[in-house]
């Protein structure tokens, strides 16, 4: 009887486990491991009377000599240096303001958080007519500051600029959240200790509130980085990549090899391509994180 | 006299009899039924939202005539291919009737996807189909090994919109050539007499919009996207001065943000004034029409693109097909001939703004619907890129070289040597060469 009693207490936490085991396992591991097996095969879904063929390491090789990969690499990089550097900026700098307390604090608070709120295609969308090069918002206040239209969406020069900056604002409200809450959180008293000990507010905030700060900027830059790395949607609507390939992603070039050119083999390798990255950033900062804590704990 | 007369009368009635015998007699007859039961729901896909409103039109008078439901699946155009795909690969057919464009045509007929129409409409047991009604450029499409695959609907080629009050006010009438085009474009671009207006414009946006109108320069200028044996041959000097042209004609002519644009934001560009001249799709004529989103009401007329060696505007068209999964092959025909039937395409087709195709109606459709003359002068000499599986793809990479010639990031013969090398090698995958 305790015999059997000990083996139902040794199941239950894997019985209890099985149901999100078998979701991660459906939903995740199964597709990852057929984006695996496909980028080692060639396959058309839309030449079915074509039979699949293993093909080794011939689409990695193909698809790292392809100029398009390269491009999309490089406009991915410059999307996520920038991105997530003025969303961090911006959202760092708000959740300042917000560390103290004001008339109307509460309604603001709302206001910052509503971008949140907004699907990004819709986002995409108010972005693609705020930046439009005629009736667009963005240029009517480019000219009262002096300045004269661009064709913003339009324009080599800035395209992905402007895909960036309907980024920066769908995200600056998350990376204000966490910042926000983090720090409210932090202690008053070594604040305390370093006004009396005559500290300005620029020493305080880089000496004692930035390194209370770090773990939630790790976790921030994880979360934006990956999320920069596979952008699709705002790129999708916006400029379809244009203008002359100046804003095609790797999320969006995986999209367009897979589901437009149905190349199964070469689309799967950007998309494991994207998922080594986001496994190597993750584990990176998930490491400094680590050390951090464990410098803290110290 | 009497005899004459009566002469006269007898031979009125025998070709009162005879003509309308052969006006009517090519009319599928619906009281021909198929044996197969009766199935509880037809599904249809298309695109949205073109021959969505006349789809579901006809099919509540299918449904009052036969019992038959149904359903109608109107699809972004963006999502499309991809679920229609992704669908038919699985083959769980989960549609009954699918819309396609004449440029998936092979891909579709290569994979097995589709039924040859031919045996629905030959078969004496059967509703008879006159497909012989339609221009022969659109039904060879999906013809092939003498099987035809589709009935199509929906035909219609680029054409010139212009602003008619303006060139009453310039005193020019529309352009017979290239030439002529860059002229006019040159008078109403930066000229006081005309502000805010620009001469001319299209749809230079990367991907299909750029491939879509640049195709009609190309093949105006003399040249072709492949030789006999699949070569490329569009980075030749034609290509190349066709290419130059584009981009010259939208960098002089048309406003700084137009290499973003595809049909809605060229479309829109247009009713609201700032062109005087747009290559565009007669299907946008009915938005230049409506008061409540368009400047330009009662002002926009419609010619054929304009010649350089020989006028070829890209042909668009859409048709019905039946998928090779579908379980009820017989009725989907049914609803097919019966969509399709004169009466449903004057009644609901034509009102519905369907840019019809069949032969013994567009042509009294002159005095109905503004731009149906410059369909009907453009059909004589049009076509369509080639709808080989690969067309997805090569699409993309013209495409992508338009978009970049257009805003000076590659001068158009190194772009188009680039795109032919691009093209070559999937074409080379696939097993032509």
């Amino acid at each position: 009887m305790d015999e059997h009693m000990s083996k139902r207490k040794w199941l239950t936490p894997y019985l209890m486990l099985l149901p999100m085991l078998l979701g991660l396992l459906i939903l995740v591991y199964f597709p990852l491991l057929s984006t695996l097996f496909l980028s080692f095969v060639r396959y058309f879904l839309n030449r079915p009377n074509v039979a699949m063929q293993f093909v080794g390491f011939r689409n990695y090789a193909s698809v790292f000599a392809n100029t398009d990969f390269w491009q999309a690499f490089k406009n991915t990089l410059i999307f996520m240096v920038f991105s997530t550097s003025f969303s961090i900026l911006l959202g760092l700098g708000t959740a300042i303001l917000f560390n103290r307390d004001f008339p109307g604090k509460n309604v603001l608070l709302s206001l910052v958080l509503l971008p949140m709120m907004v699907a990004p295609v819709a986002s995409a969308l108010c972005w693609k007519f705020l930046f439009d090069g005629q009736w667009g918002a963005v240029n009517y206040f480019v000219q009262l500051l002096g300045g004269s239209k661009q064709a913003w969406l339009a324009d080599p020069r800035f395209a992905l600029f402007a895909v960036a900056v309907a980024d920066v604002w769908l995200y600056v409200p998350f990376v204000f959240l966490v910042l926000y809450t983090s720090l409210q959180v932090i202690p008053s008293e070594p604040l305390e200790a370093a006004l009396i000990d005559g500290a300005t507010g620029w020493q305080i905030f880089i000496r004692v509130i930035f390194p209370l700060l770090v773990p939630s900027f790790v976790l921030i830059l994880i979360i934006r980085l990956v999320d920069t790395l596979r952008v699709f949607d705002l790129v999708y609507v916006m400029t379809n990549g244009g203008p002359g390939g100046r804003t095609v992603t790797l999320g969006f070039l995986s999209y367009e090899w897979i589901f437009r050119h149905f190349n199964m083999g070469k689309g799967s390798v950007v998309a494991i391509f994207i998922l080594g990255s986001v496994i190597l950033i993750s584990w990176y900062f998930i490491r400094v994180l680590q050390s951090q804590f464990l410098e803290q704990a110290k | 006299m009497k005899k004459v007369l009566r002469g006269v009368v007898l031979c009125f009635i025998v070709s009162l009899v005879f003509g309308s015998t052969l006006v009517f007699a090519a009319e599928p007859d619906f009281s021909k039924i198929p044996t197969a039961p009766k199935p509880e729901k037809l599904t249809v896909v298309l695109y949205e939202p073109v021959e969505q409103k006349a789809a579901q039109e006809v099919s509540k008078l299918f449904e009052q005539q036969f019992g038959i439901k149904v359903e109608v699946n109107a699809i972004p155009w963006a999502n499309l291919h991809e679920k229609i795909i992704v669908d038919l690969t699985a083959r769980a057919g989960t549609y009954d009737i699918i819309f396609i464009p004449g440029l998936w045509s092979l891909e579709f007929i290569y994979a097995g996807y589709i039924e040859p129409l031919n045996k629905y409409w030959n078969d004496p047991n059967l509703p008879r189909f006159d497909i012989e009604d339609y221009p022969p450029s659109i039904v060879n499409l999906l013809t092939y090994e003498g099987n035809t695959y589709w009935i199509p609907h929906h035909g219609s080629t680029q054409v010139l919109f212009y602003r008619k009050d303006l060139f009453e006010q310039a005193g020019v009438v529309p352009p017979e050539t290239y030439d002529d085009l860059f002229n006019l474009a040159g008078k109403f671009t930066n000229n006081p007499n005309f502000p805010d207006l620009w001469g001319f414009g299209t749809t230079p946006k990367q991907g299909e919009w750029a491939s879509s109108t640049w195709s009609t320069w190309l093949w105006s200028w003399g040249g072709e996207y492949f030789d006999a044996q699949w070569n490329p041959i569009f980075n030749d000097e034609i290509g190349v001065d066709s290419l130059k042209a584009y981009a010259e004609a939208v960098n002089k002519f048309s406003p700084p943000d137009a290499p973003n644009w595809g049909n809605e934001e060229s479309g829109a560009a247009f009713q609201q004034g700032r062109l005087a001249m747009l290559q565009m799709w007669p299907y946008l004529g009915a938005a230049m029409e409506d008061p409540t989103q368009s400047k330009v009401v009662g002002n926009v007329g419609y010619a054929p693109m304009p010649k350089k060696v020989k006028r070829v505007p890209r042909l668009g068209s859409w048709g019905g097909t039946i998928s090779a999964f579908s379980k009820n092959k017989e009725w989907a025909y049914m609803w097919l001939a019966f969509f399709n039937s004169r009466e449903m395409v004057e009644k609901i087709h034509v009102p519905a703004g369907v840019p019809v195709c069949r032969l013994s109606i567009i042509k009294s459709l002159e005095s109905q619907i503004p731009w149906q003359r410059a369909v009907n002068i453009s059909f004589e000499d049009t076509k369509e890129r080639p709808g080989i599986p690969e067309i997805s793809s090569i699409i993309d990479v013209w495409g992508l070289a338009v978009s970049k010639v257009v805003t000076g990031q590659a001068d158009a013969k190194t772009a188009l040597d680039e795109a032919a090398a691009k093209v070559r090698e999937i074409l080379e995958d696939a097993g032509y060469y």
